[in-house]
């Protein structure tokens, strides 16, 4: 192991020598310094490339020329009094024209995304950004297969159709998921509930990962997902855009748009309308097709909203609606027709390709009302408010006996309201506070006409968080220091039915809760940083984990709560270290959470009933830890051609036992080659293409296996003790190690009416049969197999 | 424009939160559940043992109500070997018994086409089931029909309600999902 981290070190340090070593530098930046608010031009305004220091001031007309700039990332700060800079990277391979846009507290208003690439670059926390480009290549894909295209981003799968983010081997109710400053609240307990975010009304995406802030408060323990949506078109025409994506896997066919533009008479103010709708069928793996894998979706947006140059606000509704099909092969009942499903290869039965949709399925709709308000006061200091209300209907349906397929079996109706208010200060150079304040109200009512005990309960919740976070900005050195309170009541109505009666009876929890974070950016050299940042999390238990009670029919598993449930707390480091080149970008995050009581839920015991045995999930809490590391590193060896390498690796095990947590995500490794050639003067302006290699290992901290029908035979002692003697249980050892090819080509081209960019490409190239650890339906079905795609962006604008 | 823009969104804000006005409910029955299987063996007199006197029926009755431990009994003489049984199997709700028993064989019976049941022996297999009633495609469903116990001694035997086999598979009974499991110890004996 020394051995290979030696080579690698020297491997990296190579290369970073040679490319050093060849960069040519003598390139130029020009163009011109404006106010974006009156187009006129900005004199003395300062511009400097920050891996070089050289720099210069704009002329009277704005104008500003920077030579000798050097082949690969640049990054330009461009400054002036009275404005807040602006960052920009640039990756320079001829060239360039940019025209810095200024504005007297702009940076403030509109430009979440420019916060955030400060943010990005200095905050304590580690960060990937994804901007809207790369969004709209991908308007159409899944949300969590996206993510999962940043390092060290997994992906829990609950089959083909049903997917959501893993950030330090955590997910669920440990990732805070942030639309338009909104708290996503839809169900996000449940492995099977995929989030509602549309990736077609995003602007840009924050990856977070850990609990770098307390901004965002309870659950954002392995961090947080920020989506900003796009922003409202101030002096712009009328422009549509049009997205369509193809997939021979499933027979998936999807078309998006959106459209927007700025009103004649009143330039700053605007509005934003798209929408996107998909359907495809059954899923094909190598072997044979997932039965019932079909899915249907559509989104719509609309925006409507003002900027001005110290008042900015905006009006957003959006609808997300989801039919899912449950893989035919996970519906089992009992723990005989589990071991006849996981001990056969195949499925036992096999039908052919269906579009339909049959029971188990699930159908969501998510609906979001938003009112976020900005306003500058003449002191520098920003206030913000954001209202919203989301209305989140579950309903699944299961195969049922006497004619009540169509009747759903879980139908549960959670509402959302939230007030948040903030207060972001600028006025002191060195010093930034940010302090806020946050309502949550939450209803949550199952609907009795699905004449079945509620897996949860019916419940309110009520929330009041207060936040400061003060930042101190210096030359090299950044520190950050937050700490946090927050207040949640519970209120439970239970349902149970004793002795043939119905009864009601009800349950309040409170919670308080402190957390503090504090962290230090240092730009030790001129290429070479440190970010550290040491803090407490909590996440107060989640009325599933306290009340949860009974079948899961698709996982054929009892699910248990425990009512003595605590608030989940941890204290989390993160250290990242950082060496950016113009032709090497290098960065390691490394992290560690302690918690003092971490709530999972595995497998304690077995439960008759009717239908056979089941085996029970429990959920408990003890001292637990998780660490790794997700290494990250760029390299542009030519002007035309660049490579990527990531890997990342997660532990996680209890207390002193050193017993291994259930579902860690397995090792992996990705290297990706990408070749971009740029086009002068013809309508092809660029063509690219790029290979993606990418392996995931054979888990190799391993459960304790046991096989289902062994297990029922043990009593609920018996079970304990296996337990305590060798660890947590698993019906089957972890899938082997697979390795996975992509490919994906692409040109644009420029036409009278507007730019269009055609996207092919193949996903699992070799067509392997593989399953993948993170799939809760991988004891039941292997993965997808070979999927070939098209996507298209058409940009037209109207002239 | 901008005192519009301001209004709506005081409006919004004030509205946002009585949008979600309290909804009071409570909660209607649950639909009916199937807690009990049981299963009657009739002796015929058509049996390769000819007995003097018919033996009465033998009931097998396997209870599971939701939150209590399952309940086995069997009641009537023996199990003969040899000797023809008519079988025939209700299901019944009894969450709520003594005062209300649900039989739901007849629903079963109704929707027959994705029902099945199934009759395994554990450890050996030393039964021959025949004459089962069919569904309306002319598919066994098996909730009644002769049964001869070839072999005395110790037996296991497990009933099995399917939902949605496929009946037209080599196998039925390892495909659809199991509705009911239920498994009995008793005695075959020699008649004498």
């Amino acid at each position: 192991m020394y051995i290979i981290k030696t080579i690698l070190v020297i491997a990296i340090w190579l290369s970073v020598k040679t490319v050093m070593a060849q960069e040519p530098c003598n390139f130029i930046i020009e163009g011109y310094v404006i106010d974006e608010h009156d187009n006129q031009p900005l004199t003395n305004a300062n511009i400097i490339v920050a891996e070089t220091g050289y720099g210069c001031v704009s002329d009277a007309k704005g104008y500003y020329r920077i030579e000798g700039i050097c082949e690969g990332i640049n990054t330009l700060i461009c400054s002036h009094v009275g404005c807040e800079s602006i960052t920009v990277v640039l990756n320079v391979k001829e060239n360039v024209t940019f025209d810095f846009l200024l504005e007297h507290h702009a940076h403030l208003l509109e430009a979440i995304s420019i916060t955030a690439r400060k943010i990005n670059t200095r905050a304590s926390a580690s960060m990937n950004l994804i901007n809207r480009q790369e969004i709209e290549r991908n308007v159409l894909s899944d949300f969590s297969e996206f993510l999962s295209t940043v390092p060290g981003v997994k992906t829990l799968r609950s089959g083909s159709n049903i997917s959501k983010p893993i950030l330090h081997g955590m997910s669920g109710n440990r990732i805070k998921l942030i639309y338009n400053e909104i708290s996503i609240e839809d169900q996000q307990w449940g492995a099977e509930h995929a989030p509602s975010v549309l990736l077609s009304n995003s602007e840009e995406i924050q990856v977070i990962k850990g609990a770098g802030t307390v901004k965002y408060g309870s659950d954002a323990i392995a961090g947080a997902i920020v989506a900003s949506p796009l922003p409202i078109p101030k002096g712009e025409k009328f422009s549509t855009k049009i997205y369509t994506l193809a997939e021979t896997v499933n027979a998936l066919a999807s078309l998006g748009f959106n459209m927007k533009s700025s009103f004649k008479k009143n330039e700053s103010m605007g509005w934003n309308l798209g929408g996107d709708f998909a359907s495809n069928g059954d899923t094909h793996t190598p072997r044979y097709f997932q039965n019932n894998t079909g899915a249907r979706r559509y989104n719509y947006h609309f925006s409507w909203g003002q900027r001005k140059s110290n008042l900015n606000y905006r009006l957003d509704y959006q609808h997300l609606y989801r039919e899912t099909g449950i893989l035919k092969f996970a519906h089992i009942g009992n723990v005989s027709d589990f071991v006849r499903a996981i001990e056969s290869d195949t499925p036992i039965i096999q039908y052919p390709y269906q579009y339909r949709i049959d029971a188990p399925r699930q159908q969501v709709h998510h609906h979001i009302v938003s009112g976020t308000f900005n306003y500058i006061l003449k002191n520098d200091i920003n206030l913000k408010a954001t209202a919203a209300y989301q209305s989140n209907h579950r309903r699944e349906y299961d195969i049922r006996r006497g004619g009540r397929s169509a009747l759903p079996s879980l139908q549960m109706h959670l509402q959302t309201n939230l007030i948040d208010l903030e207060m972001v200060d600028f006025k002191k150079d060195k010093f930034k506070t940010n302090a806020g304040i946050q309502f949550q109200q939450q209803y949550n009512y199952n609907n009795p006409r699905t004449l079945v005990k509620p897996l949860i309960p019916d419940f309110r919740t009520y929330q009041t968080g207060l936040f400061v976070v003060e930042e101190i900005l210096m030359d090299k050195v950044n520190f950050e220091l937050g700490v946090r309170y927050d207040y949640m009541k519970q209120n439970i109505l239970f349902y149970e039915r004793v002795g043939g009666k119905d009864t009601t009876y009800s349950d309040n929890n409170s919670y308080h809760n402190f957390s503090y974070n504090a962290g230090v950016y240092w730009k030790l050299r001129e290429h070479f940083y440190i970010k550290f940042n040491t803090g407490t999390a909590f996440r107060n238990p989640h009325v599933s984990e306290l009340y949860s009670d009974g079948l899961h029919h698709g996982a054929a598993i009892y699910e248990k709560g425990n009512a003595d449930l605590g608030t989940e707390k941890s204290l989390n480091n993160s250290l990242e270290l950082a060496v950016e080149y113009p032709k090497v970008r290098f960065k390691i995050n490394t992290y560690h959470h302690h918690f003092f009581n971490y709530i999972f839920k595995s497998l304690e015991g077995v439960i008759p009933t009717i239908r056979g045995t089941f085996p029970i999930f429990g959920y408990r809490e003890s001292k637990a830890t998780i660490m790794g590391s997700d290494v990250d590193l760029e390299i542009f060896p030519h002007k035309y051609v660049s490579l990527q390498h990531s890997a990342d690796y997660v532990l996680g095990w209890i207390g002193k036992s050193k017993n291994n947590l259930p579902e860690i995500p397995p090792a992996s490794l990705s290297h990706s080659i990408a070749f971009r050639y740029p086009i002068e003067g013809k309508k092809i302006k660029e063509f690219h293409t790029s290979l993606k290699v990418e392996t995931f290992f054979k888990v190799q901290n391993t459960l304790n296996i046991v096989r289902a029908d062994s297990l029922i035979s043990l009593s609920n002692d018996e079970i304990q003790q296996l337990i305590n003697q060798s660890g947590f249980l698993d019906f089957t050892a972890p899938p082997p190690t697979y390795t996975l090819l992509n490919w994906e080509s692409g040109f644009k081209l420029d036409t009278k009416s507007g730019r269009m960019e055609f996207l092919a490409g193949i996903k699992n190239l070799t067509n392997k049969t593989y399953r993948n650890y993170l799939n809760r339906f991988r004891y039941f079905t292997d993965d997808a197999g070979i999927n070939f795609y098209i996507k298209t962006v058409f940009h037209i604008f109207n002239h | 424009m901008r005192k519009t823009g301001i209004k709506l969104l005081t409006m919004a804000l004030i509205s946002v939160f009585l949008l979600n006005g309290c909804k009071k409910h409570g909660h209607g029955l649950l639909a009916e559940e199937i807690t009990t299987l049981e299963i009657t063996f009739t002796p015929v007199e058509d049996s390769p043992v000819k007995l003097g006197t018919l033996p009465d029926p033998t009931v097998f009755i396997y209870r599971v109500i939701p939150g209590s431990d399952p309940e086995r009994e069997i009641t009537g003489p023996n199990i003969f070997r040899d000797l023809n049984y008519t079988y025939s199997i209700r299901f019944l709700d009894e969450t709520n018994a003594p005062e209300d028993i649900i039989d739901l064989t007849e629903d079963i019976e109704a929707e027959g086409a994705e029902h099945l049941v199934c009759f395994e022996e554990i450890g050996s297999s030393t039964i021959v089931v025949s004459n089962q009633n069919e569904d309306i495609n002319e598919k066994t469903l098996g909730t009644t029909g002769n049964i001869i116990f070839d072999e005395a001694g110790a037996r296991t035997l497990k009933v099995l309600l399917k939902h949605e086999p496929n009946k037209n598979a080599a196998n039925p009974c390892n495909t659809g999902s199991t509705d009911i499991e239920a498994s009995f110890d008793f005695d075959v004996v020699i008649p004498i």
